[in-house]
């Protein structure tokens, strides 16, 4: 198939939502990170979301680092650490 | 007491769901490394607006760095922020929101533009205190456009030129390039094959204005440490 279109690719073949639900923000050791789940429990971390540079030298928050996490946790943790 | 030690040894050993559990209620031991003082909001991909865009893209959400912005302000041992451009540009709204909220801040702010601060990465670039471009970064600078539904009426033309009109004045106001050399350059033609506008590179842009300094991290940090030492001394004034 051509496409002939100033459309972007994604006006045109819109992702599935699941794509957009393999994504989570969690709170991990209170700082904010994107991960994208692997299997089960277990979820690879996307991104950190931090604006202080020491947080990035922390190998356990590096992105691509594995960490498993459940459901109860990630209610617990989106809900109770915004202070 | 030795029998003790030993479970704790061995439970060390074993990288067991414990562990793992303690890791992710933040009751592990983090490294200790003492506070930094600056802080850095790095502006990546595409800024998003109120679409989300699909996975793959890389973008900057307002939705996480307007909270870390106000967190900035608010803490008091945060004394300074750089800001690290790497954007192609994005949605309107949401970067001159970022753009006002950076402008805004009572901290001293250095922005450092590396590989590209294109299109509304330019006014986000500008609202800071003082501005760094890499010598081989580049910034677009072209008109306003919109995607998705739009309404063949003259009205929606002068919609577009409001909004362009919000992008030219918080520029001009927050950088020393002239309106008219914005404008000049923002539908300038030939410079881009296909499009209107000129891609203007590290020294050009501090030549025009737009940026006060080409440089990088250790420019960027050498200026930020000065403006606190300033605000620092400011305040003893005051008081």
């Amino acid at each position: 198939m051509i496409l002939y279109t100033p459309l972007s690719y994604e006006d045109i073949h819109q992702p599935s939502t699941d794509e957009y639900q393999k994504y989570q923000l969690i709170s991990l050791q209170q700082k904010q990170c994107i991960v994208e789940k692997v299997s089960g429990d277990k979820a690879r971390i996307v991104q950190l979301l931090s604006t202080n540079p020491n947080d990035f030298l922390n190998q356990q928050l590096s992105p691509g680092s594995v960490i498993s996490i459940s459901d109860e946790q990630n209610d617990q943790n989106l809900s109770g650490e915004y202070s | 007491m030795d029998k003790h030690r030993n479970d704790t040894k061995e439970k060390d050993s074993q990288p067991s769901s414990l562990v793992e559990k303690i890791q992710q209620l933040g009751q592990s031991n983090i490294p200790n490394n003492p506070d930094s003082n600056i802080h850095v909001l790095s502006i990546i991909g595409q800024v998003e607006g109120h679409v989300q865009l699909p996975p793959q893209n890389k973008t900057t959400k307002y939705e996480h760095l307007i909270p870390q912005i106000v967190a900035i302000e608010q803490n008091p041992k945060i004394e300074g922020l750089v800001v690290i451009l790497n954007t192609v540009g994005g949605d309107v709204e949401a970067g001159l929101a970022l753009s006002e909220m950076i402008a805004s801040l009572s901290k001293p702010t250095v922005s450092v533009v590396l590989g590209g601060g294109h299109s509304i990465g330019v006014p986000i670039a500008v609202s800071t205190d003082y501005s760094f471009i890499a010598p081989s970064a580049t910034m677009t600078i072209h008109p306003i456009r919109l995607t998705g539904l739009v309404i063949g009426v003259p009205q929606t033309f002068e919609y577009i030129d409001k909004m362009q009109e919000r992008v030219l004045n918080f520029v001009t106001e927050h950088s020393n390039i002239e309106e008219e050399k914005l404008k000049e350059l923002m539908f300038e033609k030939g410079n881009l094959t296909r499009d209107i506008g000129t891609n203007v590179v590290g020294e050009d842009a501090v030549k025009y204005g737009l940026i006060n300094e080409v440089g990088g991290i250790s420019g960027a940090m050498a200026r930020l440490n000065k403006f606190i030492e300033q605000s620092k001394g400011t305040e003893d004034f005051v008081q």
